[in-house]
């Protein structure tokens, strides 16, 4: 077999684009609609709920499964139908998949072999990218005598042994217990950051998504909710989903005035009153965007439920007329249960959608 | 539960003779083949007697290999051709079928077990009926212990398949570059090595030891071991048929201790992985 010319000397970052992707099994849409330009050079999370199709969109992206409908492209080239063996793609999946039967140093040497490179350049490019995702002491451990976080490396230096046009992650943490996923993401994280690789990383841990991306993609249902930068998703979601998927929030129906722009809460007119009736709406408030406040700064008066200490923040369930609100306070504030306090919503933090 | 000491006792006891029980016809005829006949008091035998004294008397092992010796090559050929025709035949079978997984695949893997209920006789006779013009050709013995063997390598290849994960390996070594072709050779055949060596050397033990397609489809130029033996037992000395037996055994003991020791290696080999 001949050597892929790519797989030695390639221009990184390629630019990835899909054009509306779909995808059925059966009469079931597990991907409808699915286009996006992934940015060269940057790392693009994929965040959604278990069932969401995201994972089917990646393996569409690697060319594992074949789409109903759509296309991809590399630079502008449509390769919708090349195979994916021949897409020089890596994917680490979410078990990491190592080979059983080999050891450490033969699974990371596996791209390489199969792309017919001799024996020498192949223990040399193996113990090379060990050494990058340091567990070099480990290339002749058999896959059954290493832990957990240990395969996850080794699926990594197995993948980026190949040198890949493109990195395709599939929840490389998840398998993880929660210590050591912390642990790994963070030396991870500074990994990829260090690659500058194109990157697609599919998860449901909104905070991985969150930290990780330069760009998020938030999916449901098969279908792009929102696209953006992970602060811009978060202080500004499209809809409700989106919302309620990254973190806590409180959503009401309000009211948006025609003139000013300013909201109606159904309890108190935050930003000020609003004079007459307004257009309908949907107002979104993140917990972190009230404070208590005197009685004389405030927007309205609710009454407290129930609190719950979270250690860094305090956490109170409020009652505001008909509405049940969660608002995040300093961690020392004290709150007298039942009683009640004035709250005031911090300016230009709330999102509305048309009702 | 907790058993006392004499049920335990008792539990001994009991192992202890049924493995008497069941050893002491090995024993017998290991003894037939090493003792000198008059020694086990088997007076009929005065003409094996006179040409030998003492408890160790002549060795009757060299006349059994100039005799049979013929048929053991035959057999020991037989068995090792059928392996590879077992091989070639179950392994992209088995493949196939587990890959696929369809109702005809299902219904395939059922028909390739059909052969094992099949008496030994009947599966002779049709063999003969089935290809008359080819009667008395050496390989339509080999076609029969394929037939036996074939279930049973496709059971042990299918379900080590089946335990692989094999969409998982395959998606994971396409990503990594290689075709359906070094999926096979670098991946699937690899972790099936246990299993291809557990099913030859299964194989190998029921192809040794076939009786019933060996003695029907037998012909004077290709006669089998087991056939052999059982024209020992009908005409022969008993000194001579225990030397013949002891070789029979002495071939068939190692494969069936290698098989457990392989079979006990997976088994913890399993547990560790797991």
């Amino acid at each position: 077999m001949a050597v892929n010319s790519r797989a030695s000397s390639k221009e990184p970052n390629e630019m990835l684009e899909v054009r509306s992707l779909h995808k059925r099994y059966g009469a079931h849409e597990v991907v409808r609609d699915f286009s996006h330009r992934f940015k060269a050079g940057k790392i693009t999370t994929i965040l959604g709920p278990s069932g969401s199709g995201k994972s089917t969109v990646l393996a569409l992206i690697a060319g594992l499964k074949q789409a109903d409908g759509g296309a991809v492209f590399l630079d502008d080239r449509d390769i919708t139908h090349v195979p994916a063996e021949r897409r020089d793609f890596g994917m680490v999946f979410q078990n990491y998949s190592l080979f059983p039967h080999l050891t450490v140093q033969k699974n990371v040497e596996f791209g390489l072999r199969v792309r017919g490179l001799g024996q020498p350049e192949r223990s040399k490019r193996a113990r090379e990218t060990l050494a990058l995702t340091r567990i070099e002491q480990l290339a002749d451990r058999r896959i059954t005598e290493i832990s957990g976080g240990e395969q996850q490396r080794v699926a990594m230096a197995r993948v980026l042994a190949i040198r890949p046009a493109l990195l395709l992650m599939d929840e490389p943490l998840s398998a993880l217990d929660a210590k050591l996923r912390e642990e790994l993401r963070t030396e991870l994280f500074s990994l990829l950051g260090k690659l500058a690789l194109t990157t697609i990383y599919v998860t449901h841990d909104q905070s991985e998504a969150m930290s990780l991306g330069h760009e998020m993609i938030i999916v449901n249902e098969g279908r792009i909710e929102q696209t953006g930068a992970p602060i811009d998703l978060y202080l500004r979601p499209a809809n409700p989903f989106v919302a309620n998927f990254l973190g806590e929030s409180n959503i009401m129906a309000a009211e948006r005035a025609h003139d000013s722009g300013r909201v109606r809460l159904p309890f108190a007119s935050a930003n000020g009153s609003v004079p007459g009736a307004g257009a309908k709406c949907w107002a979104m408030i993140r917990p972190e965007s009230f404070e208590i406040v005197g009685e004389e700064n405030a927007d309205f008066s609710a009454t407290v439920e129930a609190s719950t200490f979270l250690g860094n923040r305090l956490r109170l369930r409020l009652r505001a007329g008909n509405e049940t609100l969660i608002i995040d306070t300093a961690n020392r504030t004290s709150i007298a249960l039942n009683a009640p306090v004035f709250v005031r919503v911090k300016g230009e933090e709330i999102s509305t959608w048309p009702r | 539960m907790k058993a006392s000491r004499w049920g335990i006792a008792a539990l001994h006891v009991i192992t202890w003779a049924l493995l008497i029980v069941v050893a002491a016809p090995v024993l017998v005829v290991l003894a037939g083949a090493f003792i000198n006949p008059s020694f086990l008091g088997v007076s009929s035998e005065r003409w094996v007697t006179a040409s030998s004294q003492g408890m160790f008397g002549q060795s009757w092992f060299a006349y059994v290999f100039n005799l049979y010796g013929r048929s053991m090559q035959f057999s020991l050929l037989l068995a090792l051709l059928s392996i590879v025709v077992c091989l070639v035949v179950s392994v992209p079978a088995a493949y196939g079928i587990v890959r696929s997984d369809s109702r005809a695949s299902r219904l395939l893997e059922e028909v390739t077990l059909l052969p094992l209920s099949i008496p030994g006789i009947a599966m002779s006779i049709g063999l003969i009926q089935a290809y008359a013009i080819v009667r008395g050709q050496w390989w339509l013995i080999l076609g029969g212990h394929v037939l036996y063997t074939v279930p049973l390598m496709m059971r042990v290849l299918t379900n080590a398949l089946r335990s692989l994960d094999l969409e998982r390996l395959e998606h994971t070594a396409t990503s990594l570059g290689a075709n359906k072709w070094q999926q096979f050779a670098y991946v699937v055949i690899p972790n099936l090595r246990h299993s291809i060596i557990v099913g030859s050397l299964l194989v190998f033990a029921i192809s040794w030891g076939e009786f019933n397609v060996s003695f029907l489809l037998n012909t004077p130029l290709h006669q089998t071991y087991p056939a052999a033996l059982y024209a020992t037992y009908t005409a022969n000395s008993f000194a001579v048929s225990s030397a013949a037996t002891t070789i029979f055994l002495a071939v068939i003991i190692p494969v069936l201790l290698a098989l457990q020791w392989i079979g006990g290696r997976e088994f913890t080999r399993l547990e560790q992985g797991a």
